[in-house]
């Protein structure tokens, strides 16, 4: 097995006249205004990512202080604390004057059409 | 002081720290394109190279052990965001892509030597396959000893050796015409 200087040697009589303009490749823009997004997307899902557990952890915290373990809020806290759900307005959509709501889409007598029996003629 | 900090230093601070990875960027872009640039044989490529490696570098994800030299660690990272792209790409550059280089780096109305020599530079790399290559680029171009090139590139020395050995058979063969041309 070779040392590898006779093939240093090989290869500076080759192509030692290349060294120099190897050695001037230069690199000659900065970071891209995409890999500059890129750099801030990484940045911003670490920040977003720490937050939300700082955020969990204050909650566990805080459900831990006020006497319960995690899924344990007493009813009566439970019925304080949640905020009052206001039942969502349901869907409409109008054709001409006739207004439709997702719960009347169809008449009341409305039925599905019974399969087609097959008939020989 | 940025400018007094060592590369491991600034590494350290590099996702926390947009100066310290400005400062780490400034130092070891040139460095990482000349790598990229020889690896794929693109300018393109090499702009995407350094990128990605200092992109990967400001994510705060890579791990590093700081007691080897900072540049062996950062040429090992470059050789494998190459590798990425080489998969990616599914294929080597040719020396025709090493044409945008020379029209953007080279100055042939006032440089033509330069010009000529890296013509020649990017016909010789073209002719290896790519481990061939980066032993080459790395042992010959850079000045790394045969035990740091294996470092690099995550192999034995032995095997450094012999890809060197294989690669100036090959340039002897492959650039003796052009040679016998110019004589």
């Amino acid at each position: 097995m070779t040392d590898g200087t006779n093939d240093i040697n090989e290869l500076e009589a080759l192509l030692g006249h290349t060294k120099a303009a190897y050695g001037k490749l230069e690199h000659e823009g900065v970071l891209s205004a995409g890999a500059r997004r890129r750099f801030n997307s990484v940045r911003y899902a670490s920040f977003a990512i720490a937050a939300s557990l700082t955020v969990a952890v204050a909650l566990f915290a805080l459900t831990i202080v006020n006497g319960g373990g995690p899924g344990m809020i007493p009813p009566s806290r439970l019925a304080t604390s949640l905020p009052t759900l206001a039942a969502p307005a349901a869907p409409t959509a109008s054709v001409g004057s006739h207004v439709f709501t997702r719960a009347r889409q169809f008449p009341a007598s409305f039925s599905m059409p019974s399969r087609p029996t097959a008939s020989n003629g | 002081m940025l400018a007094m900090d060592t590369n491991w230093q600034l590494f350290a601070r590099a996702s926390d720290d947009r100066a310290a990875l400005a400062e780490l960027f400034e130092r070891h872009r040139h460095f990482v394109y000349r790598l990229g640039w020889g690896v794929l044989q693109s300018g393109e490529a090499a702009e995407d190279i350094v990128q990605d490696v200092f992109l990967k570098i400001g994510s705060g994800r890579l791990k590093a052990v700081p007691n080897a030299r900072f540049t062996t660690w950062l040429y090992g990272l470059a050789i494998n965001t190459a590798r990425e792209h080489a998969r990616k790409r599914r294929r080597f550059w040719g020396a025709e892509d090493a044409n945008e280089v020379l029209e953007k780096q080279a100055d042939e109305a006032t440089d033509p030597e330069r010009a000529d020599a890296l013509r020649d530079l990017a016909k010789a790399l073209a002719m290896l396959p790519i481990r061939q290559r980066e032993v080459v680029l790395l042992r010959f171009y850079e000045g790394f000893d045969t035990q740091e090139t294996a470092d690099i590139l995550g192999c034995r020395e032995g095997t450094v050796k012999a890809h060197l050995h294989r690669a100036t058979q090959t340039l002897r063969e492959g650039l003796a015409p052009y040679k016998t041309e110019r004589t």
